[in-house]
């Protein structure tokens, strides 16, 4: 046993640092400090995803012949951890983490050569179309319909809580094809083109105040045959592939690790009738308690990428990764606006809140971005599968219940 | 024992929960547009409150007001926690209206009294710094007498309802050093003195505070309320019991509305109440509920020397069980939790707010304890 990176690793990863440091502009550390939402605007997101592809190290997860970096998976945990530990803002998972290795993997090599490079460039945007308004942890209850007419699908429906699709120029979309089988094997997966006339988009504005998904409606909105991904019915298996890379092979506790630190730092800059938060017993013990988690998180998850690094298929803690990170997510910034006393209660209903027109904080910028991302970050316990389709998940298919 | 409301007291909720109900409580886009009046709230609602009198609910007869017991206080705040209410009575009616309702004040300042108590004036409290944290002792702001008039200096943060208030309660050190409880004294100041600097700011709940910067504010000597720090102490911890009720207020109305949601909504061809997890947690928020109940009875119950350590421990209570019950709400109704056209992300926005109310948990754990 040995917990140690190799010489090569740390090479690797002193490469990364100054890569980070020559590289990573002022302006998109500040854009991902001063986002407050789960997901990072095109606007800061995509300039930091053009300087990765210029580098070459923007695939971190796709097959080295379709574009992706080669990396081992101890090299992806590096390279997240520095660009945590650098602010770099993370990038939409949308194209590069969920539709990419989908295409990566079932496109034809038409599609291919189609779609993977503008994911890469961030020419083409890219939203998720699964879950619907009755059809959420019961994804296999959707019920939008594509029927086929001639080179194309005619699709009504509505899908809702639509991360970025006011972004978005494609929609990788869940469709009913065959009503009259068992609901998991009628589905397909459609690749649909987002700026076209059957395509209606109403924004949902998340309690925080921010806007980051919608609802969309599809009447007769349409999609070519040729932008099926996989056989008609193939569907379910494709998103069940894609739903296992968004809840599994992310390296979260780099980030998680980072955001403590700057929390354990910042205590020392809150006034405390005469001392400062950093010399509050309960808060250090707080801070402690939630560093251990995030600790034990990190050597799961490294468990996790020595298991594949040695080409074994994980075992079951994969399962387990995506809970403890999102309880863990949420109770960090939990933390931090408590950090903040008072502060902590503002919630600015301007936005960005990053960049020159941003609003003047109370106290100081941290304190402003603290409340509404505590908010919004209740929201990591319900996307991609809820901590509570986990914990039935662990229980059935871990623990043989 | 009985823990039944008299007749008037049930007169008193009937009449509140009325006015919830007529004053568009729970209508989200009312209460949107209320937040975007002038001071946060709506001026309608606000004279209706004061045309019932609540606004001096507190307040003794003899200035004006209907001179209410605590049992009261907690029948109101929390059917205005139930309906989301965005006025802020909490803020004016209970605290800054306490602080100068004393015998001592009715001479000179009964007339702002009166004037706040039928809604023509807002006046709010000034006393949080940032240097204190949640210490209520901690007032480095300073009121040096020079000759007839007061000079201030000092800077408050999270004067609550301060975007829209015509006058501020500020407290203010004449003597001693920040942490003393002697020294502390309290004092109207007009919100367009020279000097002072309002910077209003939005909190959680959509409501309007402020940041109030004192520089060399000159004040009439006669401007310094009756009472210090001890009048402080009283008036938070009926603060502190008004908080916790409107908590319960609000939880009611997340769990209420949860509970309908669970029963209702459909995954996996049935509803979502059949599952045992959402049982259990459902479950869970209603022990946590009737438990905060128990615990705003009690405090309001309380007499004499033993009300300001229940009503910090209510508070303690209270804020911890909300803050939980609130975050279970949101969880059980997934997507729909996180959109802001739910009651249930509103109800969680106001709890964080309450729940700093003098103080936070720790801190009203910690008067709890020293009180017992
Ligand atoms: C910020 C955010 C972004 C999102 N982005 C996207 C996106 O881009 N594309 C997309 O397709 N979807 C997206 N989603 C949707 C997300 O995947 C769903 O919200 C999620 O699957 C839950 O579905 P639901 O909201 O319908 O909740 P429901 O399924 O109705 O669940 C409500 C509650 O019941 C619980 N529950 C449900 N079934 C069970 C059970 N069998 N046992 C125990 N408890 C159960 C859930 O855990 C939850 O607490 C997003 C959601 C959020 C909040």
């Amino acid at each position: 046993m040995d917990m140690s990176f190799s010489p090569a690793d740390l090479a690797f990863r002193d490469e990364v640092r100054r890569f980070l440091a020559d590289e990573l502009p002022q302006r998109l550390r500040d854009g991902m400090n001063g986002t407050p939402s789960v997901f990072v605007e095109p606007e800061i997101g995509l300039e930091w995803q053009r300087i990765l592809h210029a580098r070459g190290w923007l695939a971190t997860s796709w097959p080295v012949e379709a574009g992706g970096t080669g990396w081992s998976p101890v090299q992806r945990y590096i390279f997240e951890k520095e660009c945590a530990l650098a602010d770099a803002p993370a990038l939409s998972v949308l194209g590069l983490k969920l539709v990419g290795p989908v295409i990566a993997r079932y496109g034809t090599p038409a599609q291919k050569a189609r779609f993977l490079e503008r994911i890469l460039t961030g020419d083409d945007l890219w939203c998720q179309g699964y879950s619907e308004p009755g059809a959420g942890s019961d994804l296999a209850n959707l019920k939008t319909r594509a029927v086929r007419q001639g080179d194309r699908y005619i699709i009504n429906g509505s899908k809702i809580w639509t991360t970025h699709a006011h972004y978005a120029d494609w929609m990788f979309c869940l469709a009913r094809t065959d009503p009259d089988v068992k609901p998991q094997a009628g589905i397909s997966f459609l690749l649909v083109p987002m700026k076209q006339k059957g395509i209606t988009i109403r924004p949902i504005i998340g309690m925080a105040g921010d806007h980051e998904v919608n609802q969309v409606f599809l009447d007769d909105a349409e999609a070519l045959v040729a932008d099926r991904i996989g056989e008609e019915g193939q569907g379910w298996t494709i998103a069940k592939f894609l739903l296992e890379n968004e809840r599994g092979g992310s390296c979260a506790a780099p980030k998680l690790l980072a955001d403590l630190q700057k929390l354990a730092r910042l205590a020392a800059s809150q006034p405390m009738a005469g001392s400062t938060l950093a010399d509050d017993d309960a808060h250090g013990r707080r801070l402690a308690r939630l560093r251990l988690e995030a600790e034990a998180l990190e050597t799961t998850e490294l468990r996790i990428l020595s298991d594949l690094a040695q080409g074994r298929s994980p075992g079951p803690q994969t399962s387990l990764v995506k809970l403890v990170a999102s309880s863990l997510r949420q109770a960090v910034d939990e933390l931090a606006v408590d950090s903040f006393g008072l502060d902590g209660l503002q919630l600015a209903t301007e936005r960005p809140l990053y960049g020159n027109e941003s609003p003047e904080p109370i106290g100081s910028k941290p304190a402003q971005l603290a409340m509404p991302t505590y908010l919004n970050s209740r929201a990591w316990t319900i996307f991609g599968g809820s901590n509570e389709v986990q914990k039935n998940i662990i229980a059935k298919t871990v623990l043989g219940l | 024992m009985n823990f039944d409301l008299d007749e008037d007291q049930q007169l008193l909720k009937a009449a509140a929960e009325r006015f919830v109900a007529d004053s568009g409580g729970g209508d989200l886009l009312l209460r949107r547009a209320a937040r975007m009046e002038p001071g946060g709230f709506s001026a309608t609602n606000w004279a209706r409150l004061a045309e019932s009198g609540v606004l001096g609910l507190a307040v003794s007869a003899e200035n004006g007001g209907l001179g209410q017991g605590t049992v009261e206080i907690a029948i109101v705040m929390e059917a205005l926690g139930r309906g989301l209410a965005p006025e802020p009575v909490l803020d004016v009616g209970i605290i800054a209206a306490g602080l100068i309702d004393s015998p001592e004040n009715a001479a000179q300042h009964k007339s702002l009294l009166q004037d706040l108590i039928r809604g023509n004036t807002l006046v709010s409290i000034g006393h949080s710094e940032r240097e204190a944290r949640h210490s209520l002792s901690w007032v480095g702001t300073s009121a040096r007498p020079d000759g007839e008039t007061l000079r201030l200096d000092g800077c408050k943060i999270a004067v609550m309802a301060g975007g829209g208030a015509q006058h501020f309660v500020v407290s203010a050190r004449l003597s001693g050093a920040p942490g003393d409880a002697d020294g502390i004294g309290l004092f109207l100041v007009p919100a367009e003195a020279t000097g002072l600097e309002r910077h209003p700011y939005r909190l959680a709940d959509g409501s309007l505070a402020a940041e109030l910067t004192l520089r060399d504010v000159k004040i009439p000597a006669g401007s310094q309320l009756a009472g210090g720090f001890s009048t402080l102490k009283t008036v938070a911890a009926t603060a502190r019991l008004a908080a916790a009720a409107e908590m319960l207020g609000v939880m009611g109305l997340l769990f209420d509305n949860t509970l309908n949601y669970v029963k209702t909504r459909q995954q996996f061809g049935q509803p979502l109440g059949n599952f045992q997890v959402i049982q259990h947690r459902m479950t869970d928020a209603y022990v946590q509920l009737e438990q905060s109940r128990s615990h705003v009875m009690r405090a309001a119950l309380a007499e004499g020397a033993a009300f300001a350590g229940a009503a910090a421990g209510a508070k303690a209570f209270v804020a911890e069980a909300a803050l939980g019950l609130a975050h279970t709400a949101v969880q059980m109704h997934g997507g729909m939790g996180i959109a802001d056209e739910l009651a249930i992300g509103h109800g969680l926005k106001r709890i964080r707010v309450l729940a700093l109310c003098f103080g936070d948990s720790a801190s009203a754990l910690d008067d709890y304890r020293c009180a017992a």
